[in-house]
């Protein structure tokens, strides 16, 4: 009755479900940890930082953006160089943590230093030095957008549609991080500016004229062949099933058809192409652009909407086609989307976190630019270029033609608010039409009109850019 | 040189403790118990001066006087369980021992870290079930009287399951404990021992009924019909662990009796019939299974716990903050269910790892008794604690570590919890127990042969 071959059935099942919960096991600690405990809701980061001196911030040409200091009492600090400059996109660690303090917590609280060092260290009692933190942020591109961005509410992102580096990305009202867990009671409390907000990547507003790409996208879908007969006369103001729709400042744009309704951002045109629509399909490409989606980012962020549906009555349907209505979109989606059609419809990865090194400057990790998604087809990013490019030669964005580089893009002014007339400024596109290097996404809070102030910004950008 | 010591513990304990693992698989390669002898003092040398280090770094992180007087007197536990073992059962499994002491000690280590109190009475709890457990290896091998009362087993244990359903407080949303005099007992834990008799009895009967050509099957199906009720009142008391460690235990140790393997196919199918079936009937189920699939999309509410688990494990790394330097307090109820978490984020995964070795020799061990046992009872009983014992580990590391959902059960030894750690010592000691009638059988066997060659030598 010595029959043991059941007996190794059982060990070989045993063996195998272990094998396969260690092998998991290891599998998570060496590859998913690291991105999983970099969360705010991980307590166990301050007991890093007791074993570890946090890492320094780099900007892309190596500019230091936060460090450790020690302060006037010898106490060591985080010191921001830079102050006001980078106070979102690099954020800060003293009082909870946001931007790249945030995103790349956790490296800059592991020491990859020489083992012999780390052990010897750890023997002493010592700190080991966390991790440096190499970030895409130009300093003078950083600069050129703070200062055009002047006293005006609003942001600015500037990124490269090719590679998705986040080059620059400034918020207004700003704060010292140097002294914000100092101030923290005030700084929070201030719910007018609210200038802990990162309006960038979690301001939501209301798209204006910026929107156009997106009905123009969709009317592209619907009519592939025959788009360019589309016929409309303007007279400054349309009357549709009780609606009334003025175009900006009472401007009569006469007979057009869409490249010229999108050149002049004609908003009683628009607001006819959205009679024309079907809108499970509007809906459906909103949501190709990422409309209510999750972005691939690691920065703090707000989703856009776009709400339209079978039941949404004619005025929020026109309203929607010009850009009002109630979708509300981020700056750092209108410069994904804008990315997209410059990149011939794909969408690369945002990335501000360029790579990771010990403190002596050995490389541990490095970001490669990384597809996401196409967003449109090549054919309708062509198009929606050619657009875009006409509104600066001959639309709306005038003021960034003939110079020595080439720009395209749009321009929005978007109402708020119950006073007629008050408006968001904004502008998104890219220049080197041919072979796009830099979006450049401005909006402007209660500014006028994008046109008059959000393209000046941009071109203040592109200038740095150019001339660097 | 105190922070010498301090600053390398975590390595220096990760070795050890890998050292010690490698010693529980060395002997597997050696035959005789002579040949194995060396690597059991190795383990021991091992087991101690993890006890003393983890217990030095506890008191110089913590400051507490206290936990030197805690390691001191666990020390001397370990000592003198081991030479007791050695002097009165000299047959019995050294090995089993020493994991069983290390067990303790990294729960100890752990717990001391955690709660003084808990310690002080993890340790008591443990001295007293040594002591008391001591006299199960000489019950077990020499009275034989186990196989006597195999249907009062299967009864008695259902109806103590029964008792808690009915009675039992409601403890982390199962009912599954009732206190008695200020102590909390969890009954389920000791039915599990007589849960093996019952079904290593009936299957005796059944193989020799099968042998005889007698009518077997009234018989089987009658008793695991009572078996399977174990399994429903357990679920009914909305204890998850419990329910599915009875339902393993009784497939496994069916297939190994009758040799069949559609007792597996059929256990396969009553598994998955059966988790559909809780899933739909329970919320608590849903919960488990919502909180195990998207974790961090509940990380508030029902994800909270195995997110904080798995941030302990992740943050600990490979070496581990070191004790005392992380925050395994921010997971609830990490003394019992979440220990393996603590354990990783302190001592590190290298040494976790280590310990899940540890657990599958002493698994090994176990199935490696059952298969040199002659005897179907003894084979069955020691298949039945193997699995009971494998199984549970397997399910609670699993749990913390989200590879499979949450059950809530306890890692034998290391947890936090009287029922538990006496239930264990009792299964290990009847384990040692069947060691002794191994013993004795050999040497039955050894004197006929003696015999055979001396008459042998004589004729020719």
């Amino acid at each position: 009755m010595r029959n043991n071959h059941v007996f190794y059935v059982i060990i070989s099942f045993f063996m195998a479900l272990f094998t396969a919960m260690m092998v998991y096991f290891v599998w998570y600690v060496q590859f998913n940890a690291p991105k999983a405990i970099n969360s705010s809701y991980n307590m166990r980061q301050n007991d890093l930082e007791k074993q570890v001196i946090r890492g320094t911030i780099f900007s892309a040409k190596g500019e230091i953006l936060a460090e450790e200091a020690m302060n006037s009492e010898n106490v060591e600090v985080r010191y921001y160089p830079y102050k006001e400059l980078f106070a979102h996109a690099v954020g800060f660690s003293t009082h909870g943590k946001s931007g790249v303090e945030s995103a790349a917590n956790i490296s800059l609280l592991t020491s990859n230093a020489p083992l012999g060092e780390r052990l010897q260290k750890e023997m002493d009692g010592r700190r080991n030095y966390g991790d440096n933190v190499y970030t895409t942020y130009d300093v003078e591109l950083q600069q050129a957008a703070f200062d055009a961005l002047g006293a005006y509410k609003g942001a600015v992102i500037a990124m490269e549609p090719k590679t998705g580096r986040i080059l620059a990305m400034v918020s207004k009202p700003d704060f010292d991080p140097n002294t914000v867990s100092e101030n923290w009671a005030e700084v929070s409390a201030d719910s007018k500016n609210s200038p802990l907000v990162n309006r960038a990547a979690q301001g939501l507003y209301p798209p204006g004229s910026t929107f156009k790409m997106v009905t123009l996208l969709e009317y592209l879908r619907e009519h592939p062949e025959d788009y360019e007969d589309y016929s409309y006369t303007c007279k400054g103001r349309l009357h549709y099933d009780d609606v009334d729709i003025e175009c900006y400042h009472g401007s009569v744009h006469g007979k057009e058809n869409l490249l010229d309704s999108f050149e002049k951002s004609c908003n009683c045109s628009f607001a006819n192409i959205g009679t024309l629509l079907k809108i499970d399909k509007y809906a459906d490409t909103a949501e190709d652009l990422l409309f209510g989606k999750t972005i691939p980012t690691d920065l703090a962020y707000s989703k856009s909407s776009f709400v339209l549906n079978d039941k949404s009555g004619s005025e929020e349907i026109l309203q929607t086609a010009m850009g009002q209505g109630n979708t509300l979109i981020t700056p750092l989606h209108m410069a994904l989307i804008t990315s997209a059609i410059a990149n011939d419809g794909v969408l690369m990865k945002p990335f501000e976190i360029e790579k990771r090194t010990n403190y002596l400057g050995v490389v541990i990790s490095e970001t490669e630019p990384q597809k996401y998604r196409r967003l449109m087809t090549q054919k309708e990013a062509g198009i929606l270029k050619d657009y875009m490019k006409g509104v600066v030669e001959n639309g709306t964005g005038k003021r960034l033609r003939g110079l020595s580089y080439s720009v395209a893009g749009k321009t929005g002014s978007a109402e708020y608010g119950t006073i007629k007339g008050n408006s968001h400024a904004w502008f998104t596109g890219f220049s080197n039409t041919d072979d796009p290097e830099l979006v450049v996404t401005v909006i402007m809070e209660g500014a006028g009109s994008g046109g008059d102030y959000a393209v000046p910004v941009a071109k203040r950008i592109f200038d740095a850019y150019y001339k660097r | 040189m105190s922070t010498a010591l301090l600053g390398l513990s975590r390595y220096i304990l990760a070795i050890l403790m890998a050292f010690y693992t490698f010693h529980c698989f060395m002997p597997f390669a050696y035959r005789s118990e002579k040949e194995r002898g060396g690597f059991y003092l190795f383990q021991i040398l091992f087991l101690m001066l993890i006890h003393v280090i983890g217990i030095t770094v506890l008191y110089l992180r913590s400051g507490n006087p206290h936990s030197i007087y805690y390691g001191a007197f666990q020390c001397v536990l370990f000592i003198g369980t081991i030479l007791l073992y050695r002097i009165i059962y000299p047959s019995s499994s050294p090995m089993i021992v020493n994991n069983m002491c290390l067990f303790l000690s990294v729960g100890f280590i752990i717990l001391t870290r955690l709660s003084e109190g808990k310690s002080l009475r993890q340790f008591l709890i443990a001295a007293v079930s040594v002591a008391l457990t001591m006299v199960v290896p000489y019950l077990v091998s020499d009275l034989r009287l186990l196989s006597k009362f195999t249907w009062v087993y299967g009864f008695a244990g259902l109806g103590a399951l029964s008792v808690v359903l009915v009675l039992g407080a409601v403890t982390y949303g199962s009912r599954i404990s009732y206190s008695v005099a200020g102590i909390t007992f969890q009954p389920s834990e000791f039915v599990k021992i007589v849960f093996v008799l019952f079904l290593a009895g009936i299957l005796t009967d059944v193989s020799r009924k099968r042998a005889a050509g007698a009518d077997w099957f009234i018989y089987f199906a009658g008793a695991m019909a009572l078996g399977l009720m174990h399994v429903v009142v357990l679920a009914l008391s909305r204890d998850l662990g419990g329910a599915l460690i009875f339902f393993v235990i009784q497939v496994f140790m069916v297939y190994a009796a009758l040799d069949n393997p559609l007792v597996l196919g059929a256990g396969a199918g009553g598994l998955a019939g059966g988790t559909v079936l809780g899933y739909l009937l329970f919320s608590h189920v849903r919960t488990r299974f919502l909180a195990w699939r998207a974790p961090f999309a509940y990380i508030d509410g029902q994800g909270y716990q195995i997110t904080q688990s798995l941030f302990a494990i992740g943050t600990g790394g490979w070496f581990g903050m070191g004790i005392c330097m992380g925050s395994p307090d921010k997971i609830p109820v990490v003394e019992q269910d979440f220990i393996f978490s603590a354990v990783s984020e302190e001592l590190g995964c290298i040494f976790s790892i280590c310990l899940i070795f540890v657990c599958l020799s002493t698994f090994l061990l176990f199935m490696n008794l059952a298969m040199s046992m002659r005897q179907l009872y003894y084979r069955l009983i020691a298949l039945g604690i193997a699995i009971n014992y494998v199984f549970q580990v397997f399910l609670t590391i699993g749990g913390v570590t989200k590879f499979i959902p949450l059950t809530g059960v306890t890692l034998p030894l290391v947890s936090y919890g009287g029922s538990s750690v006496l239930a264990t010592l009792i299964m290990f000691s009847v384990i040692q127990g069947i060691y002794l009638i191994r013993a004795e059988g050999d040497e039955v066997q050894q004197r006929v042969t003696n015999k055979k060659t001396r008459a042998v030598v004589r004729n020719a």
